[in-house]
């Protein structure tokens, strides 16, 4: 089995660094678990680099940190990594998941089409609250953690050995909780300000392709 | 007609501005590759009904809608 796991992840706008910063926990998992992580971050998360691997180690996992649109996801820079009609190929046989906005619309589909086992990602955009103070300390900030807890739980899931199908469930159980967490009479009233976008992002959170996959 | 469709997306779009200004200003929302916005930003986008300040309307209504749908309840 090829227990290698892909993930791109640059930090070069302020939404980008909390994903390369809360995507770190991932990585500490799958190490856990003694998978082999190819960790595209910075500057290595171009489509040179990109290809070079996939085509050379064949990772089954895949994990995108970027911005996207419909028909495609970014790295560095917001250069693209994978387009429809481009290179969907690259990610044949691999269960992907795109942390990153609309890209199950079109890009999704069109991977599974052309072989990609599941897909999973949303088919809206992902929004994250932050708070500004903690812009330079990511990972203390728990207003981003109750959106990229739920999130990663996706990629953590698969690597425990969950199904894709069962994967996002949980995600989605995790957004779930956390929204009901916030309207509990002890939180704060302005915290319960993030529910509709957490909701958002539950809602518009999907998997492509065959449920039952897994690594 | 015409005229009261105006007058319900005015009021939507104050009901939307008053929820927003329940958010504290020590947060930022990021939407996608839009960018990362205040809530100040955010109301004033929501006044101009720009593409932005249409997407906040679409990301309230739809949590009132869930509201309504009990989506929050387990099943």
């Amino acid at each position: 089995m090829n227990n290698s796991f892909l993930i791109t992840r640059s930090r070069h706008d302020e939404a980008m660094n909390y994903l390369f910063y809360w995507a770190g926990k991932v990585i500490e998992e799958a190490e856990k678990r003694n998978f082999n992580v190819i960790d595209l971050n910075g500057e290595k998360a171009n489509v040179g680099d990109f290809t070079g691997r996939m085509k050379k180690i064949k990772p089954r996992l895949i994990f995108f940190n970027g911005h996207g649109d419909s028909g495609l996801v970014t790295g560095y820079d917001d250069k693209i990594l994978v387009k429809v009609n481009q290179n969907e190929e690259l990610l044949k046989n691999c269960i992907v998941y795109a942390l990153s906005c609309r890209s199950a619309e079109k890009l999704g589909e069109s991977c599974i089409k052309k072989g990609t086992t599941s897909y999973l990602g949303y088919n809206d955009d992902f929004i994250l609250v932050f708070e500004k103070d903690k812009i330079t300390r990511p990972l203390e900030d728990k207003t981003a953690g109750l959106f990229l807890d739920p999130s990663n739980l996706v990629v953590i899931s698969i690597l425990k050995g969950n199904t894709s199908g069962q994967s996002l469930k949980k995600s989605k159980e995790e957004f779930k909780r956390n929204v009901k967490k916030l309207l509990t009479s002890d939180s704060l009233q302005e915290d319960k300000s993030s529910i509709p976008w957490l909701i958002w992002d539950m809602n518009h959170q999907v998997c492509l392709g065959d449920q039952t996959a897994r690594i | 007609m015409v005229e009261s469709k105006d007058a319900l997306d005015e009021e939507i779009r104050q009901l939307v501005i008053e929820r927003l200004k329940a958010t504290p200003s020590d947060k930022k929302i990021s939407i996608g590759g839009d960018g990362d916005f205040t809530v100040e930003q955010l109301i004033d986008r929501v006044s101009k009904n720009d593409k932005i300040g249409r997407k906040v309307i679409d990301v309230q209504m739809s949590y009132l809608r869930a509201l309504k749908t009990g989506v929050l309840v387990d099943e």
